[in-house]
């Protein structure tokens, strides 16, 4: 750039002001001259860029600029690149994203990334990266997608391109349309400069993230990329830091790898062993220069961490843990920290966690670590490396640093705690004694959560009741008691306080005394609390009714509210004068329904990255299995349809745990209304509360229309509707044998539905071949600001595409003894079917009329007894017979169905149609 | 009391360091530095706590001075005294800035010793400490037992021995007009600041009673003052009982009283401001009155109208007194009067071009603001009634006395 005088002299003069005032002055002064000038026409090129300069110098100090967007458009639309240059840097600094000038940006962008010079793509994509606005998103990721395919293009440009584009994804996943083309950039993976790669690589990773399927093909190009940089050495010099071949590429790669799951062909596997192997061999030997130690150990912690994702031979990862042992006594603070959090992730999914336990000693000690994040990662470690073996001695320690570590790290210290304790307690006094220190040590800056837990827990365990009163009681006759303290013993005595009532020094009157000598120096909240107590001791122990009558009249005239009400209703229902009453209303708590504790899931919920994804939590094995589970067996529901799942795909986070029981019936519903209309044409899909959908259906085999009605049933419009109808899992296949397209020629749909309006929608579906999965409608649709995305199976299988045919009665066995001996397809099934009377056969032929067979009145002997025959066409013109008898036995309650078609997969969808039809009755 | 004193250049960095007490270390200087020079903008309080520690800070000049104190002190007391700490280095040094506190690092540690022991403030007197706190322009003048017994005497503040051939005192009343008037033109808030200033040249030890049109004491036909503060000479105990103003004064000049007066107050001018915002331009008309005799005048006025932060051209007309243009560095109108007679009236049209914005803010409009000095005018009609001197030897005494007006916050809404 040209150096610009009046800029120099300008930033000058604000560097020498000595106070902000001063300062404040002075840019008055300069944003004055400038609108004069921007006022007046015909500046020159020079003039308008030193303005804009200034214009941006100011704002990066803070400054409010609303003026000058249109001068940065046009130098950014200029022909020259130094105006060009100044011009994008203004628009990504100045302009806000909802501004006008958007419009103006986004052709010169375009413009500069389609045709100039290598200099201007660069500058415009660096611009987009940082506007990054939905609407360029939308419409220039085509062609920065084709910058970096391009052949032409030369490798900075292409690298930009790949950054670009991980932006763009990165800020709206879905405006990029990410889906059609990741697999696009694989083979740029390999490309021959490092730094081509390198963008790539991390493109890769991000879409990997999302589309695990698509860029399957991404682990091989990682693992070949790698052989050549470690085990072959192939690494241009420029690459080369410190004797390590191109670090940062091979981070990002072993990155990736994690994102998928292990090679399946061996030899890639071995491949990758080896590499794993030559990295932790060559991690070994402590690297003598700080620059070089933190590049090979940097590619090191990746390549334990790929190798637990692996779960590669337990040889090497005991190696490697030994390795950690060595780096966790490191005198490098950050050499520290990555060995724990390294070594709290193999312990995570290690099977033995003997190797790590030889550290407990040093892991320990970095609880008192000068680095606070040091010290994290130590408790993060220790929580993952703890079982019922050395549950005692490591929450002994934990509860030994509670009080000397800083706030933040106490409250997850003591969650911590409060779970080991929970899950490794093997004898219940232990659990009480540690809890009660526990809140004792660390009770303000503990949730509600954890007292509520412990008073769960001693209602859910018989054996533990009794001396978690007489804990209860010697804490209320401690000099000092803590709130949540105070809050666990007034609940646990008030339930229990029987148990104990026998023994010295616990008499009612005793615990009753304990209590209320606390009372006056808790919060209002523990003396509400309390106050249920009394109010249960007036029920437990009747002897010392009136001294708890006297403690419920004093709070009558409490001055909080909460207290008062308390008191007045406890004091009415102790001195009604009926024997029933109080006993039924004091009864005992029954244990709490065991769900996930609550302290885990606010453990969880702490959780947030931004980043890149985390493959693993601290905490154990078991979680992380789980959550591995939960992952790759997310969506069975969607994988087949008619193993008699319901059409729902489940749209609550995996990680949150069991659905909520009030979705239930719901499932239910959508899973009768599917199932009625695989055999009726139109009907319900889909009743929800806020919309429903409903379908219609024409069938001319091997074609067929189907229309969609959306219907808003809440009480505020919806915007924001898209209907769309597809099949799942045919993305890349060229021939599906099923095709959904909505039809041509018809009305848009609105953008907007108020209450009780309704949208509709067609969709042409021709059957090519017979297939097994229905395709599947996804809904979406904002209703008072929430958007709600519905996936539903359409109810469109290979069955609707058949017409009945008519044949002789005679022929009809004949038909089904050849088609029984050519053993193309047959498909039976006994059914329950309590629901069959005697003269519900008129049903059962409705059911099978329903489904295109037509019904053969009188060839079988049995007169119940149903025969039918029908016929599936597809495009291609192939037709495929299919014969169906259908045997209710009403008095067994059972119906046998036996379905022989030319077509095995037909004779199977048939009976699975069928069985889902009686399945909803 | 105070644990520390500190002072630090503009940038942060630690001049003067003395701590009176152990419960701080030297270190907490740049817990100060850190988390109120380093953040500036963010903290606006004077008072700063901590953790524990309170710190009390003034800025001045280029200087940061700065009190740490560990308990519950009287933060008005380490104003005062902070503010005493400035007056002591302006005395001594002409001018209290960086360069002087680094050319002079002994005698203001020197001075810090004096008037702070173990955090308790002492003797704080110029003149007195200058008897023993000495450099070469600053010389005593008295001999080392005199010292003693001054310092350690009844009058403290002042010499036994002063001799003049002409006794004069000179008496300066100076206030200050605050206002706070709304668009519509009602009186929001208006007070008077006063302050009474007195130079005295006398011999001896005289004996000095001064009175004032003090309601209380005319039988209201005089002027409401209250919240009188005095300088330590003023014999408080007698002003209690029948509010009279007797004392022994320092030699030179010395600051005898403050006070406030928030009642019947004469407005010295009257604004009449019409601002109209018309689409992309903004139209002014001000008229100025000057509400004082005809026979007075203000001078150095200057009247501040903002304009609004997206300004290009303005094109001004004054009909009357001054000259008025615009001032980008202020955002405002500035109109300068040099000069102003009693009673006339001058006013300003001004029309205001706005530049296009990318996101229209609406224009804050902040108060015309105004800047002006009436000599022999006072706001609050208070008046020297008489200044009597009483010495033994009974000489003859030439009093003067001189009242100014000027403006406080004097702010007309529009």
């Amino acid at each position: 750039m040209a150096p610009m005088k009046g800029l120099t002299v300008f930033i000058a003069d604000l560097r020498k002001c000595r106070s902000h005032e001063e300062e404040e002055r002075r840019v008055n002064k300069e944003l004055a001259n400038i609108r004069t000038k921007f006022k007046e026409a015909g500046l020159n090129s020079y003039n308008r860029k030193k303005y804009v300069c200034k214009l941006v110098y100011m704002s990066l100090l803070g400054y409010d600029v609303q003026f000058g967007h249109k001068e940065a458009v046009d130098l950014a639309s200029s022909a020259k690149y130094s105006e060009k240059q100044i011009g994008y840097l203004a628009v990504t600094l100045l302009l806000p994203e909802d501004s006008g000038y958007m419009r103006g940006v986004l052709a010169a962008l375009r413009r500069d990334i389609n045709g100039g010079d290598d200099v201007s793509v660069c500058v415009a994509l660096a611009a987009v990266s940082n506007v990054a606005t939905r609407e360029i998103a939308e419409a220039l990721t085509e062609e920065i997608l084709n910058q970096l395919l391009s052949p032409s293009a030369s490798t900075f440009v292409k690298k930009k391109a790949a950054l670009c584009l991980l932006r763009l994804l990165r800020r709206f996943p879905d405006a990029a349309g990410a889906h059609a083309w990741a697999a696009r950039v694989i083979p740029y993976m390999g490309h021959r400069d490092a730094g081509v790669t390198l963008a790539v690589t991390s493109l890769a990773t991000a879409l990997a993230q999302q589309y695990p399927d698509a860029m399957r093909k991404a682990a091989a190009f990682a693992v070949r990329r790698l052989k050549s940089l470690v085990l072959d050495g192939e690494c241009p010099t420029d690459y080369m830091y410190y004797t390590v071949a191109a670090p940062w590429l091979q981070v990002k790669l072993l990155r990736l790898l994690q994102y998928f799951p292990a090679p399946e062909s061996a030899e890639l596997r071995t491949l990758l062993l080896r590499i794993l192997r030559h990295i932790i061999d060559a991690g070994q030997d402590a690297p003598r220069e700080l620059q070089q130690m933190n590049a090979q150990y940097s590619i090191l912690f990746e390549a334990i961490g790929l190798g637990i994702h692996l779960d590669v031979d337990q040889g090497l990862m005991h190696e490697s843990a030994a390795l950690l042992g060595r780096f966790i006594t490191s005198r490098e603070t950050n050499v520290r920290y990555l060995g724990l959090e390294t070594m709290a992730h193999l312990a995570a999914y290690i099977d033995s966690l003997a190797p790590l336990k030889r550290f407990q000693g040093v892991i320990t000690q970095a609880l008192r670590d000068r680095d606070v994040s040091v010290r994290r990662r130590a408790l993060d470690l220790l929580y993952s490396m703890c079982d019922v073996d050395n549950a005692k001695p490591v929450v002994g320690e934990l509860l030994r640093h509670m009080g000397g570590a800083d706030l933040a790290l106490r409250e997850e210290m003591a969650l911590k705690v409060a779970i080991l304790t929970e899950k490794y307690a093997t004898e219940y006094a232990w659990y009480i004694d540690v809890m009660m220190r526990l809140v004792a040590l660390a009770g303000e800056h503990l949730g509600d959560e954890v007292w509520h837990r412990i008073v769960q827990v001693v209602l859910g365990n018989e054996e533990l009741q009794l001396y978690a009163c007489t804990i209860a009681l010697q804490a209320l006759n401690a000099p000092v008691c803590h709130e949540s303290a105070f809050k666990v013993s007034a609940y646990v005595l008030g339930e229990f306080g029987h148990l104990i009532a026998n023994a010295p020094d616990s008499a009612p009157i005793d615990q009753l005394k304990a209590l209320q000598s606390k009372m006056p120096s808790v919060s209002l909240q523990a003396r509400a609390v309390a106050l249920t107590t009394v109010a249960k001791f007036t029920n437990l122990f009747p002897e010392i009714k009136t001294a708890c009558l006297r403690v419920l009249d004093r709070h009558r005239g409490a001055l909080d509210a909460e207290l008062q009400q308390r008191a007045c209703e406890y004091y009415a229902l102790a001195t009604v004068e009926s024997d029933a009453l109080l006993p039924t209303v004091f009864e005992e708590m029954p244990p709490f329904a065991e769900r996930q504790s609550a302290l885990v899931s606010r453990l969880l919920k702490q959780e947030g990255d931004t980043e890149d994804q985390r493959t693993w939590v601290p905490g154990g094995r078991d979680i992380n299995r789980e959550r591995r589970a939960q992952q790759t067996g997310e969506n069975p529901a969607e994988a087949d349809v008619l193993d008699g799942k319901d059409g729902e795909l489940p749209q609550s986070d995996p990680a949150d745990g069991p659905a909520d029981p009030a979705e239930e019936p719901s499932i239910t519903e959508s899973r009768r209304h599917y199932a009625r209309l695989l055999w009726e044409s139109d009907g319900i899909l889909y009743d929800g509360d806020e919309v429903q959908i409903g379908l219609m259906a024409q069938y001319k085999p091997p074609a067929g229309r189907v229309g969609v009605f959306l219907g808003n049933k809440a009480a505020g419009a919806i915007y924001d509707i898209s209907i769309q109808a597809f099949v799942k899992d045919s993305k890349d296949d060229k021939d599906p044998p099923l095709s959904v397209q909505e039809s041509p020629g018809q009305s848009p749909l609105p953008a907007s539905l108020l209450p009780l309006g309704q949208a509709r929608i067609y969709f042409d579906v021709t059957c090519h071949r017979v297939f097994a999965t229905a395709p599947t409608l996804r809904i979406s649709y904002t209703q008072a600001g929430a958007p709600t995305v519905l996936e539903l199976q359409l109810p469109v299988t290979c069955v609707h595409f058949m017409a009945p045919v008519t044949i002789a009665v005679s022929d009809f066995f004949a038909r089904w003894k050849q088609l029984g001996e050519a053993e193309l397809g047959e498909a039976q099934s006994v059914l329950k079917t309590p629901f069959l009377e005697e003269r519900s056969g008129e049903w059962l032929r409705g059911v099978v009329g329903g489904m295109g067979f037509a019904l053969i009145q009188g060839a079988d002997p049995a007169p119940d007894n149903i025969v039918a025959v029908g016929i599936a066409t597809c495009e291609s013109g192939e037709r495929f017979g299919c014969l169906m008898r259908v045997e209710p036995k009403p008095s067994h309650s059972l119906t046998r169905i036996t379905v022989r078609a030319t077509n095995d997969m037909l004779a199977k969808a048939v009976a699975t149609n069928i069985a889902m039809i009686f399945d909803s009755k | 009391m105070l644990s520390a004193v500190f002072i630090y250049n503009q940038k942060g960095e630690v001049l003067i360091s003395r701590l009176y007490r152990h419960d701080v270390k030297r270190s907490v200087a740049d817990v100060f530095r850190v988390h109120v020079i380093a953040s500036v903008g963010a903290v606006r309080s004077p008072v700063t706590t901590l953790g524990s520690t309170t710190f009390f800070h003034i800025r001045y000049d280029n200087l940061w001075v700065c009190a740490v104190a560990r308990h519950n002190v009287n933060a008005a007391l380490v104003f005062e005294f902070l503010y005493r700490v400035l007056g002591l280095g302006v005395s001594y040094f002409g001018r209290f800035d960086e360069s002087a506190v680094k050319s002079n690092f002994v005698l203001v540690y020197e001075l810090l010793d004096e008037v702070l022991d173990f955090g308790y403030p002492q003797n704080m007197e110029v003149d007195t400490l200058k008897l023993y706190v000495t450099t070469e322009s600053v010389r005593s003048r008295v001999e080392a037992p005199q010292i003693t017994m001054q310092a350690t005497g009844a009058t403290t503040w002042r010499r036994q021995d002063i001799v003049y051939k002409k006794n004069e005192a000179f008496v300066d009343v100076i206030e200050a007009v605050n206002l706070l008037v709304s668009a519509k033109g009602t009186v929001l808030r208006s007070d008077v600041q006063g302050q009474i200033v007195m130079r005295s040249f006398l011999s001896g030890m005289p004996e000095c009673k001064f009175g004032l049109n003090d309601k209380l004491q005319m039988d209201h036909a005089g002027v409401d003052i209250a919240d009188c503060q005095f300088h330590q000479c003023v014999r408080l105990g007698k002003f209690d009982v029948d509010r009279t103003i007797s004392f022994i004064p320092p030699d030179g000049e010395f600051e005898l009283m403050r006070y406030r007066a928030t009642d019947t107050i004469n407005l010295p001018f009257k604004v009449l401001p019409v601002v109209r915002e018309r689409g992309r331009t903004v139209e002014y008309e001000v008229l100025i009155k000057a509400n004082f005799s005809a026979k007075l005048c203000a001078t150095n006025m200057v009247v501040t109208v903002p304009t609004p932060p997206s300004a290009t051209t303005c094109r001004i007309k004054v009909t009357g007194a001054g000259k008025a243009k615009y001032d980008p560095e202020e955002n405002a109108l500035v109109w300068r009067i040099s000069r102003l007679q009693g009673l006339q009236e001058t006013s300003l049209t001004a029309v205001v071009d706005l530049a296009p914005m990318a996101k229209p803010v609406p224009w804050s409009r902040p108060p015309i603001s105004l800047d002006f000095q009436v000599l022999m005018f006072t706001a609050s009609g208070l008046l020297v009634r008489f200044l009597k001197v009483f010495e033994k030897s009974n000489y003859h005494s030439v009093k003067w006395v001189r009242y100014m007006t000027k403006a406080g916050s004097y702010q007309v809404r529009i």
